[in-house]
């Protein structure tokens, strides 16, 4: 089975393809030094730079292995980087997880919802994944909101790092949505 | 000691929350009897007669030493009891915490809002607690945003019956708020 070295997803308002190294000063600007955009991945403190050289380094080896990742989210209209989004292994679970951040001068304007749809569709009919999966901090009701909408079903609590050696040692929820088509 | 000897109440636009009454039974045995209002309160278990008993006798026991409890919620316009609000210890943590459920058919009008905040402002200004918590099953969006709306912070996942010997072993999210007073 050969692996696409290409992710582009696309949906109305939205594409979604990956990091360029021209994305790095809006990536720290509006998503690594802002509190709020950090509230749940690292309460609220930014990430340092070797750990932003890991992110974008892990994104690449998701892309080369597996045919997908998190990459920019890309506004149509005027070509603008407003978030990040994608789909990446969990390398304990072996499930793969959809990921969305939009940047929060953004927020309000079903974006996140948009970019979570067309993912879900790319990951059933593109790469016709058996299930998909996503986690969030309990609180992260923005961000379950999502998932509920999508139609994914709640399965539980629990660690992170039990999912992926990545995360830290903290209980998250996990939502759950099986292929349809497969 | 109570502080003061009105009986517990909370008084909002719509509800009127006050302890148990006799005539009540009928309403609460319903709430806990159904499948869907538990789903949260306690996963997987009705309550039996005993179970019953055992609350409300818990709660009139409170409303006499604490001065406050998890009382019936009533709509004004119609006397209603239309769900479960107020404040009581939680377990042995020796922490207060505030509650609320809502009997299914009175989903989504913002009740539960109401209740949060009255039970808020009674513990801060009339019971003077330095902090108030609340609990809630991980998969309770609605009542998280419900505790996000009135200012509460989330703390964690705790262990229910390590708060309370009467919870169930299960994880739950525990939400904090203190005094600004």
């Amino acid at each position: 089975m050969s692996i696409p070295t290409r992710f582009e997803v696309e949906s109305p308002r939205l594409f979604i393809r990956p990091w360029r190294p021209e994305d790095r000063p809006v990536f720290m600007q509006r998503f690594v030094n802002d509190p709020d955009m950090m509230l749940y991945i690292n309460d609220s403190r930014p990430w340092e730079e070797a750990k932003v050289d890991a992110y974008f380094d892990r994104q690449r080896k998701f892309l080369g292995a597996c045919g997908c990742c998190v990459g920019a989210v890309v506004l149509k209209e005027g070509q603008m980087v407003v978030g990040g989004a994608g789909i990446q292994p969990q390398d304990l679970s072996g499930d793969f997880e959809f990921a969305w951040s939009i940047w929060k001068e953004h927020w309000g304007r079903g974006l996140a919802t948009e970019a979570a749809a067309a993912l879900k569709d790319y990951a059933f009919r593109a790469m016709r994944l058996q299930r998909i999966v996503a986690i969030a901090d309990v609180p992260n009701l923005a961000s379950i909101r999502i998932m509920q909408k999508i139609g994914m079903r709640h399965d539980g609590v629990m660690n992170a790092h039990d999912l992926a050696e990545r995360y830290p040692d903290v209980q998250v929820v996990r939502y759950i949505l099986d292929n349809p088509l497969v | 000691m109570p502080l003061h000897t009105a009986p517990f109440r909370l008084d909002t636009s719509r509800l009127l929350i006050r302890p148990w009454q006799a005539e009540d039974r009928v309403a609460f045995s319903r709430f806990v009897g159904d499948t869907e209002m538990m789903r949260y309160i306690s996963p997987g278990t009705l309550w039996d007669d005993a179970r019953i008993n055992a609350t409300l006798d818990r709660q009139a026991r409170q409303v006499a030493e604490h001065d406050c409890c998890f009382a019936a919620a009533t709509l004004k316009e119609t006397g209603a009891v239309i769900g479960v609000g107020g404040i009581q210890p939680l377990g042995e943590t020796g922490e207060y915490e505030i509650g609320w459920w809502i009997w299914k058919e009175y989903w989504n009008r913002g009740l539960a809002s109401e209740i949060a905040g009255a039970a808020k402002r009674h513990a801060f200004e009339s019971m003077r607690l330095p902090r108030v918590v609340a609990i809630v099953h991980p998969d309770n969006t609605a009542s998280i945003r419900v505790m996000q709306k009135i200012g509460m912070r989330y703390e964690g996942l705790r262990n229910a019956r390590q708060l309370a010997a009467r919870l169930q072993d299960i994880d739950v999210a525990y939400y904090s708020l203190d005094n600004p007073g």
